[in-house]
């Protein structure tokens, strides 16, 4: 069973009198163990179908299943809880929470868990040694650099152990060499235990490393061959 | 212990623009140092006025023979405690009570040989008076009796008597002065005694200085014919003991079959009630009004403090955290922001009360008195309180709307907000 089936799934931007078609009725299906890419220029909906698929935006039309549960008719509530259980996020621009360290932006993301103090701060280890940062667990974000902030975003990220993880552009922000460990980890994190990934991006090394890349131009799907 | 990392996060936050941050705080204590000066002068007001009455007229309760309380008033002679000196006995004997002093109060002509008015002549005990007229509680007080000539009556005083300014203004009657009272004796007969004029007072009431002479209780019993006392005034050692003498005194009343009755001054004190009544619906309003102030001061600083953290916001959310939790978040963080300015405003208002109460404020005379005051800022844990609790309630309302606002976002809108 494909741990996320989307079909005709489309999204809609409603600009005034204007409406962009973000997204136009894809159909994708991804499969447990996968590291997918979501190719594409700039505007190819590629950011939006990740958004989607991550749950943080409602489709204007189609379906989308989660293991083989339907999820677009959910409350925002439900849909916080499948994030919550489900899903794990890496963003372009990181997202760290400035006032907290590296340590506690980890920590945040099991807030809502019921873990003892020592249980949590053991899996925040864990996580952050996951990613080479255990060193690094006090200092706060303006004391990191751009790769190590990411990194925590990802030790963040899988904290929690999520079946999945949507990585948003994970290495625009970062140079050649620092998104490429940065990128390494994430491969390691997938073949050791079997977190799928799913990028958006117009990295070529990530295309490169994927396991499959899934072209979007204007919206759809480009099939492969074209 | 460790501070739960969503506090944690709160009071990081709090302190992110501490300029603004100030700002913010400010506004807060100044709203709870403003409620704490305006609540300690009024309580001050009330202190002044409660303790002067007491000390001046009423006691804090006064006993009367059954009966008096209903139908004193048309027939005060029937209503009269005849063997008072027992039953002054009896009262002493509780806690709390400091003095038990006796009265009699009638109407009367007083006349200076040219002109007469009808007066309210009240018999009493100048020792027993003397004392209840002390005032130790208050800054600044000493007596609730002041005299603008001559003095107040003693216990070797005979024909002596003291006169209210207004009365002594109305009959031209000066210190030394010879005088005629006349009055009816308890059996109803007519009678009359030649007095002197030793003293003319003033009281926090203009119009029981207008009407009341007061004279010493022997003379009274010896123009009435009688030998008992309309009135016991019991005299506590603390206000705040009224009730507890009260019970205790309805208690041996009917243990010891005393066919006595009493009033605590708070029934008695009528204007008092009401100008504590009116204060209490202007700091009611007052209150409001600096809330009002406190939460617009604050608002926009709250509501951008949330606006530009759009993009945590989106984070957060991302991560599974609910509507209500976000909303839960911010909630706390006005939370904090209030109790923080609440403590500051707090320590604020104690340093502002104790500076003003040092140097004082000079007060011109309430309605219906003839005396200005200076006036303090009392220290009243209720007035703290009450202060304290706006301030954080404030902060909280303030924090209501932006919070709401944030909680609603969809996720993938605030993560892409610049």
């Amino acid at each position: 069973m494909p741990i996320i089936e989307a079909r005709n799934l489309a999204k809609d931007y409603n600009l005034g009198k204007t409406v962009i078609h973000a997204v136009k009725g894809v159909d994708l299906r991804i499969e447990p163990e996968e590291f997918i890419a979501l190719a594409g220029p700039s505007g190819s909906g590629k950011t939006t179908l990740l958004n989607l698929l991550g749950c943080i935006e409602v489709p204007s039309s189609g379906t989308l299943q989660m293991d083989g549960r339907e999820v677009t008719r959910l409350s925002a509530d439900q849909l916080a809880d499948i994030r919550h259980d489900k899903l794990g996020f890496v963003f372009q621009t990181f997202n760290l929470i400035p006032v907290l360290t590296a340590f506690e932006n980890v920590e945040y993301a099991l807030l809502k868990r019921r873990l003892s103090p020592k249980e949590r701060r053991d899996r925040v280890m864990d996580a952050l040694e996951e990613v080479g940062l255990v060193e690094h667990a006090r200092h706060r974000p303006e004391e990191l650099s751009g790769g190590q902030r990411q990194r925590v975003a990802i030790a963040r990220a899988l904290v929690r152990q999520p079946e999945i993880i949507l990585a948003d552009e994970p290495t625009a922000n970062l140079d050649h060499l620092t998104g490429g460990k940065v990128l390494e980890i994430m491969k390691r994190i997938n073949e050791e235990r079997k977190t799928v990934f799913i990028f958006s991006t117009h990295d070529p090394k990530i295309m490169e490393i994927a396991g499959r890349v899934v072209y979007l131009r204007d919206g759809e799907i480009v099939p492969a061959g074209d | 212990m460790e501070m739960p990392l969503n506090l944690r996060l709160a009071f990081r936050n709090i302190f992110r623009n501490r300029v603004r941050s100030a700002v913010a705080l400010a506004a807060i204590s100044f709203g709870c140092i403003s409620l704490i000066l305006a609540g300690g002068f009024f309580e001050d007001s009330f202190l002044r006025m409660r303790e002067a009455y007491i000390h001046a007229h009423l006691g804090h309760i006064q006993v009367y023979q059954e009966g008096y309380l209903d139908k004193g008033n048309s027939k005060p002679f029937d209503y009269l405690i005849e063997d008072p000196a027992t039953v002054e006995g009896v009262i002493e004997g509780l806690d709390h009570v400091k003095d038990v002093t006796p009265r009699i109060g009638f109407s009367a002509l007083l006349s200076t040989g040219e002109s007469t008015m009808s007066v309210m002549a009240q018999g009493i005990d100048p020792e027993g008076e003397n004392a209840m007229n002390v005032i130790t509680s208050i800054k600044d007080v000493t007596t609730s009796l002041e005299f603008s000539k001559g003095e107040t009556l003693g216990k070797d005083d005979v024909f002596e008597v003291n006169i209210g300014r207004g009365l002594a203004r109305a009959l031209d009657i000066e210190v030394g002065d010879s005088l005629i009272l006349l009055g009816n004796t308890v059996g109803g007969s007519f009678n009359g005694m030649d007095v002197t004029v030793k003293g003319i007072f003033f009281t926090a009431s203009e119009e029981y200085d207008n009407y009341t002479m007061r004279i010493p209780i022997a003379l009274a019993r010896q123009l009435l014919r009688t030998e008992a006392a309309q009135t016991l005034v019991v005299l506590l050692d603390e206000t705040e003991n009224t009730d507890l003498v009260l019970a205790q005194l309805q208690d041996l009343a009917r243990t010891r079959n005393l066919k006595i009755e009493m009033k605590p001054w708070y029934e008695m004190a009528d204007f008092y009630n009401k100008t504590v009544d009116l204060y209490d619906r202007q700091f009611f309003v007052l209150k409001i009004i600096i809330a009002v102030i406190v939460i617009l001061s604050i608002f926009n600083t709250i509501a951008m403090s949330i606006w530009e953290r759009t993009k945590e916001i989106g984070t957060i959310m991302a991560m599974g955290f609910k509507r209500r939790e976000i909303m839960r978040l911010f909630l706390l963080e006005g939370s904090i922001l209030g109790i923080v300015g609440g403590v500051l405003g707090t320590l604020g208002g104690l340093l502002c009360a104790w500076l003003i109460s040092l140097v004082g404020i000079p007060m011109p005379p309430p309605p219906g008195a003839t005396v200005g005051w200076t006036a303090s800022i009392q220290l009243v844990p209720g007035v703290f309180m009450t202060a304290f609790v706006i301030s954080v309630t404030a902060a909280i309302a303030s924090s209501v709307y932006p919070s709401y606002k944030a909680s609603r976002l969809v996720v993938a809108d605030a993560l892409r907000y610049a």
